[in-house]
């Protein structure tokens, strides 16, 4: 048990709180609630109390929920879409957890099974926060499992995204295969090559057969399995009319192996099986370094990841947990504080604060009154209240903005690539030259010399320094910017930033960070913190809970003769003393030099000092602007009033656009246009209303204050302390096209030398086994230096915390 | 000279090997988390141990 240092509360031995007079006790220790020594009792008879010494932050507080409030989950439909696989006897289920937080954790969740019979198996991946489960639906059904979870203080992070179907990661595990059996193969036919170079033409006929024959077989898983990585894609953008680099990659990779076993089994040569299996391991390793990216960070939320999995339904009187995915117009829910609306619907109780920053980015809560329509999206502040829903969840306003068509379509801004774009042309010019000087053999050598040539053109002609350029430099350019907190979604949309000409910024939370709350005036005098948090903590309106929070109090004082009168404030007697918190008017009379908008209080009808809340811009935001006003012209829409537009005004550069009260479908309208003018556009916004603008931008930024908290679906993710270097970053994108572009020319260097030796009859196999994988090491060792060397100007990269 | 053939032949099933054993940790899901697994060995197996490892 530990003392806090005034030596008056204990604190409780399970979550650390401070404990209230008298403390709960049990076994010895103290504890702030019922809740958490119904977690130390499970733990302890299950044999788990070694929890809390390996404990290194205090654990999370049991949820008072009960068993029936997660009936819901276990209705066929739910229970179905829930769980990843379920066969007669087991069934598999993976939950996010956020509270997982140290190792303690981990050791408590993979013992699980220590706790319930039921519970077969459970593993966690910590960097995820998730644990797999595998457990007996016989024995303990999912509802009581997730109790069971939220009783020990890990209440899965229950989504509606849960139910929608999961995302299959494209980067899979036969890939890895892929990648392996084409380095094994690789590996072996260089060793069955090396005699064959080395003393060309005096190895004896058997071994050399054998060699051949040997790499002829180990060239066929190569060329079946490693090589369909590119022949689908390459085959695929075919019939769409569409000429990516897997194209030309697929049709050397043929040539090469066509070629190549028509040498061996006619015994004219050993072919160039060995250049075959190092490209396509080359090639692989380069899409694996552009694919190795940061998957804890999610790039695709919307609004399925923010709305909970179950509502309050309001049935007869009674409460019950449903899905929301059952709701339909006309139930009626019961919405408590905190909790987010589902769907749109109108007003029951008399009257409710909605916080909708979560939706507009507006900080301020809106005052809604019985029959009022409330949007889905909005969140409850203040007492419980009940709402008649008017639309299902399906059809309300927040959704239908996710069905808007920019959503619809598979829009991949990174697939006219400049590499994409080339290849085409590439293909046919390499074509051309082999075509040509096939054209010229066939007349002075016949035509068999004519289709050496030709294959020889083709095989050397193989794109792979071009193919691996842009993977390489661009994921290292990408890995550095993530050292800097600036995560992008993948090298395509990092190579997007090289065309901006627009940046358009959404104001609230982008260039403001959160509300300062600050006291001004009347100095407080001993008591009265005290007064006024007891006061405040009456009262659920969001100020309070600010006030509250500033004060930093913890025990209160009885409070007499309550009374909050919405719009105006709180009053009270305490301690003896008249307590008045709210607007100037309310709390002062008008007369006192508070400014507006100012939540003031008065002790006795004396003053007693005033709140400000100001939103004030992110440090180094206006040296920002001016920087990026000389490249880009800068635009701002915010969906704030009118008002507020001059004090930006006055605080930006002169070039700054500015237009306020837009709505979302304004914001998206407006980047619409600006791209019809043949613009291209970053928008930098963090709200979920954001989201439509985000996705219809040429590169869409989220600003987030926590990389792995939530954001909307974006391009990239910047955090929100390394925006004021957000021009150096922007700048370096730049850099790394160029150096991509830089790139690209060496290895057509190296293609035109090769063309010339083929062309000319000169191509044998070690120069082909020297030239090709030289022009890959060196785009390789070219990307990753270069990329590297810039870098020093971006500054120093940046430790993330925990 | 001859028993070149045998020793590539066995070369070969002796990388293969190797190459299965890939296979195996791939499909084994070793290469999904690489993250927790250096958290779960510092882990003692039991309560006991735990307590055995405070006090020396």
């Amino acid at each position: 048990m530990s003392i806090t240092p005034d030596n008056m509360h204990a604190k409780c031995f399970h979550c650390g709180d401070p404990c209230p007079q008298p403390a709960v006790r049990f076994e010895d220790h103290d504890f702030c609630c019922e809740g958490c020594k119904a977690v130390y009792q499970i733990l302890q008879a299950s044999d788990l109390g070694a929890y809390y010494d390996m404990l290194d932050a205090p654990a999370g507080r049991g949820s008072n929920r009960t068993a029936e409030q997660y009936a819901y989950l276990d209705e066929p439909e739910v229970f179905r879409q829930l769980i990843d696989f379920q066969d007669e006897h087991i069934a598999k289920i993976s939950f996010e957890l956020p509270q997982i937080h140290c190792s303690a954790c981990l050791w408590l969740l993979e013992r699980l099974p220590a706790i319930h019979a039921g519970i077969i198996h459970s593993q966690v991946d910590f960097l995820q926060k998730t644990c797999f489960l595998t457990f007996s639906p016989a024995q303990i059904k999912l509802s009581e499992l997730v109790h069971l979870l939220a009783k020990i203080g890990y209440e899965p992070n229950l989504r509606l995204q849960n139910l929608q179907k999961k995302q299959v990661s494209g980067f899979d595990r036969g890939f890895y295969t892929r990648l392996g059996v084409a380095g094994f193969c690789f590996g072996n036919m260089m060793l069955l090559a090396l005699p064959e170079y080395l003393s060309p033409g005096s190895l004896e006929p058997a071994f050399r057969q054998f060699f051949a024959y040997v790499n002829l077989l180990l060239a066929l898983p190569v060329l079946l399995y490693s090589s369909s990585v590119f022949f689908g894609p390459a085959w695929r953008g075919l019939r769409q009319g569409m000429f990516s680099i897997d194209v030309p990659v697929s049709l050397g990779i043929l040539v090469l192996f066509g070629w190549s076993s028509w040498e061996i089994l006619s015994q004219s040569g050993p072919g160039y099986l060995d250049s075959l299996a190092g490209l396509v391991f080359f090639l692989l390793l380069g899409k694996w370094f552009q694919h190795k990216t940061y998957h804890r960070l999610h790039f695709d939320h919307d609004y399925g990841a923010f709305f909970p999995l179950s509502a309050t339904l309001l049935e007869g009187g009674r409460e019950r947990s449903v899905a929301i995915s059952a709701l339909q117009a006309g139930d009626r829910l019961l919405l408590r504080h905190a909790e987010l609306l589902p769907a749109d619907a109108v007003l029951q109780s008399p009257e409710a604060q909605i916080d909708y920053s979560f939706v507009t980015g507006e900080s301020e809560p809106v005052h809604k009154q019985a029959g009022e329509q409330l949007y889905a999206g909005g969140r409850l502040m203040g007492a419980a209240v009940e709402v008649a829903l008017t639309r299902a969840v399906s059809q309300s306003y927040l959704t239908r903005l996710w069905q808007q068509s920019v959503f619809k379509e598979q829009r991949r801004p990174g697939l006219h690539t400049l590499i994409d774009k080339m290849s085409k042309h590439f293909t046919l010019v390499i074509i051309s030259i082999a075509l040509l000087a096939g054209g010229w053999w066939a007349w002075h050598a016949g035509p068999a010399q004519a289709i050496r040539i030709m294959a020889a053109v083709l095989i050397i002609a193989c794109p792979c320094g071009l193919a691996l350029t842009m993977p390489i430099t661009l994921g290292n350019a990408l890995r550095l910017l993530a050292k800097r907190q600036f995560y992008f979604r993948d090298i395509h949309a990092l190579a997007g930033v090289a065309g901006i000409t627009h940046i358009v910024w959404d104001k609230t939370g982008t260039l403001t960070s959160k509300e300062r709350v600050q006291t001004a005036g009347t100095e407080l005098q001993a008591e009265a913190p005290r007064l006024i948090a007891s006061l405040a903590h009456q009262s659920a309106h969001p100020v309070s809970r600010q006030l509250e929070q500033l004060l930093g109090q913890h025990d209160y004082l009885e409070v007499e003769d309550f009374c909050e009168i919405p719009g105006q404030g709180i009053a009270g007697r305490v301690g003896g003393h008249q307590l008045r918190i709210g607007t100037r008017q309310f709390s002062l009379g008008g007369e006192a030099g508070a400014p507006e908008g100012a939540t003031c209080f008065s002790i006795d009808g004396r003053p007693g000092g005033y709140l400000l809340s100001e939103e004030r811009l992110r440090p180094g935001i206006q040296a920002l602007l001016q920087r990026l006003a000389r490249r880009y012209d800068l635009l701002l829409l915010s969906g704030d009033h009118q008002h507020k537009g001059e004090a930006l005004r006055q605080a930006l550069p002169a070039a700054t656009h500015i237009m306020m009260e837009q709505s979302p479908h304004d914001k998206l309208a407006r980047i619409q246009a600006l791209q019809a003018a043949g613009h291209k556009v970053m928008m930098i916004g963090d709200g979920l209303n954001d989201a439509g603008a985000l996705k219809q931008s040429d590169v869409g930024v989220a600003i987030s204050e926590s990389a792995e908290g939530f954001s909307p679906a974006c391009d990239a993710i910047l955090h929100a302390r390394a925006l004021p270097g957000l021009d150096r970053y922007l700048q370096y994108a730049r850099r790394a096209m160029q150096l991509v572009r830089t790139g690209i020319g060496i290895s057509l260097l190296y293609n035109l030398l090769g063309i010339a030796l083929a062309v000319q009859g000169l191509l044998s196999p070690v120069v082909v086994a020297i030239l090709m994988p030289l022009s890959s090491v060196s785009v390789v060792l070219f990307g990753m230096g270069s990329t590297y060397y810039a870098a020093r100007k971006l500054g120093p990269p940046v430790r993330e915390s925990g | 000279m001859i028993v070149i053939f045998l020793l590539i032949g066995i070369s070969l099933c002796i990388a293969g090997g190797a190459l299965a054993a890939f296979i195996w940790a791939v499909n084994g899901r070793q290469y999904e988390d690489t993250y927790t697994p250096s958290i779960r060995i510092l882990i003692d197996d039991s309560k006991q141990d735990y307590h055995d490892q405070e006090s020396n």
